[in-house]
């Protein structure tokens, strides 16, 4: 078998494959074969592995979690059951409050709903809110958020990376078309200091700020982790 | 068949769980591209515009490339077509970082900063098989180009890089700003 030649000016492209492990054998061993005896292009490869290390060992970007409004924008072939009986059954469910907000005029407005909001006892200063909001109208984004028993509240997404770490992230706002589903795994609202405590049972004003719809107020109920766990599945099923 | 084609296809006979399944399993690497990709533009809205095209023409996808190939290709396509739009009167706009909250975000920036320096089709080779990690072959399906070219790209991309961040090298940088030339 004849050995390939390899010349100093394949030397990065092959090296560079190497590092991918896109090289075949044969090319492999022409490659070596070049750097045994040449120290210009041992260096260069040398330079290009630590180089590799360098940019490998970086943390995975943090990347926002989009499926909820994705899928929510997505075209529907079928009908499913409409909105209001999604929202329904999470009433009849949830003995938090519901609240909507329908802004009379084109189909382009936004119609919102908001349900199920409840935030598990928080352990300190900080705690979570999840809700599910679903929109019947036209798109709208949720910007913020405020309650009288926290300092500041944060819009966090929580994505899973592909190797299965979750990354949150504090995310401007929250596209919310057809629905905006805070929930574990997806998105929450994160309160920030907490000043007196909150016990199941409890329930506080929460007051959302949309682009489009404006000031929104609901109140969040606090429940226990474990009763938040057997809502959260109902919540699933249900939806 | 990977996970990835069984939920498009899955999504394109209707199926409403193929279709979350789809996107959950995708949003992450189209968000990426767009990021790396969408010349400054909200990567948020650049993943939107990718599934939109591509839940609307799901119908014609028939499994011939992986589902994956076929969704980058098209965030690819949405890309491009943004960059061209937007090239006059640019805003400058750096949104293409999320607020994080992680230590190494000024290493994340860092790097993103040194990849848009990079000439677009470099950048292009070079994010689909080191920052997403495709292989050389699905990386040259989703470019519509030969295996080789990807294999050149990606190591140009590399001397460039390695021309900036260890510049023991005697040569000029060769970065360029981004899309002029090859």
């Amino acid at each position: 078998v004849e050995i390939r030649r390899v010349d100093c000016a394949e030397v990065a492209e092959l090296a560079s494959a190497g590092l991918d492990g896109e090289l075949g054998a044969a090319e492999a061993s022409a490659l070596d074969a070049h750097l045994a005896g040449c120290a210009g292009c041992s260096e260069l490869t040398a330079r290009m592995e630590a180089m590799n290390r360098r940019l490998r060992i970086r943390p995975a970007e943090a990347v926002p979690d989009l499926t909820a409004a994705i899928v929510a924008a997505a075209p529907r072939r079928r009908r499913r059951r409409p909105v209001m009986a999604v929202t329904a059954a999470a009433l009849a469910v949830v003995a938090g409050s519901i609240l909507a907000v329908a802004i009379a005029g084109g189909p382009a407005e936004p119609a919102l709903a908001v349900a199920a909001a409840v935030t598990p006892v928080p352990a300190g200063t900080a705690g979570v809110a999840y809700l599910d909001i679903a929109n019947r109208g036209g798109d709208d984004r949720l910007v913020g958020a405020s309650s009288p028993v926290a300092r500041s509240i944060e819009l966090h997404r929580t994505t899973v990376d592909p190797r299965g770490r979750s990354l949150m992230s504090v995310a401007e706002s929250l596209v919310c078309s057809s629905r905006l589903a805070l929930e574990p795994g997806a998105a929450h609202l994160m309160l920030v200091g907490i000043e007196r405590p909150l016990s199941a049972g409890d329930r506080f004003p929460l007051v959302l700020r949309f682009e489009r719809s404006g000031r929104v107020t609901v109140d969040v109920d606090v429940v226990a982790w474990n009763a938040f766990g057997d809502r959260l599945a109902i919540r699933t099923a249900g939806a | 068949v990977d996970p990835v084609t069984r939920a498009a296809l899955a999504a394109r006979r209707g199926d409403r769980a193929g279709l979350e399944r789809f996107v959950a399993l995708t949003q992450a690497d189209v968000w990426r591209l767009c990021s790396h990709l969408g010349g400054g533009a909200d990567p948020d809205d650049l993943a939107q515009e990718t599934y939109e095209r591509a839940l609307g023409a799901i119908r014609r996808y028939r499994g011939e490339a992986s589902g994956r190939t076929w969704l980058l290709g098209i965030a690819r396509r949405v890309c491009a077509d943004h960059v061209r739009r937007s090239v006059r009167g640019r805003r400058a706009v750096q949104r293409a970082y999320t607020v994080v909250r992680n230590d190494d975000l000024a290493e994340q920036i860092a790097l993103g900063h040194l990849l848009a320096a990079l000439d677009e089709p470099r950048r292009t080779a070079f994010v689909l098989t080191q920052v997403i990690g495709l292989p050389y072959e699905e990386a040259a399906r989703v470019v519509g180009c030969p295996v080789g070219t990807i294999r050149s790209r990606v190591a140009r991309a590399r001397a460039d890089l390695l021309a900036v961040l260890d510049p023991a090298d005697e040569r000029r940088p060769t970065l360029r700003p981004a899309g002029v030339g090859r």
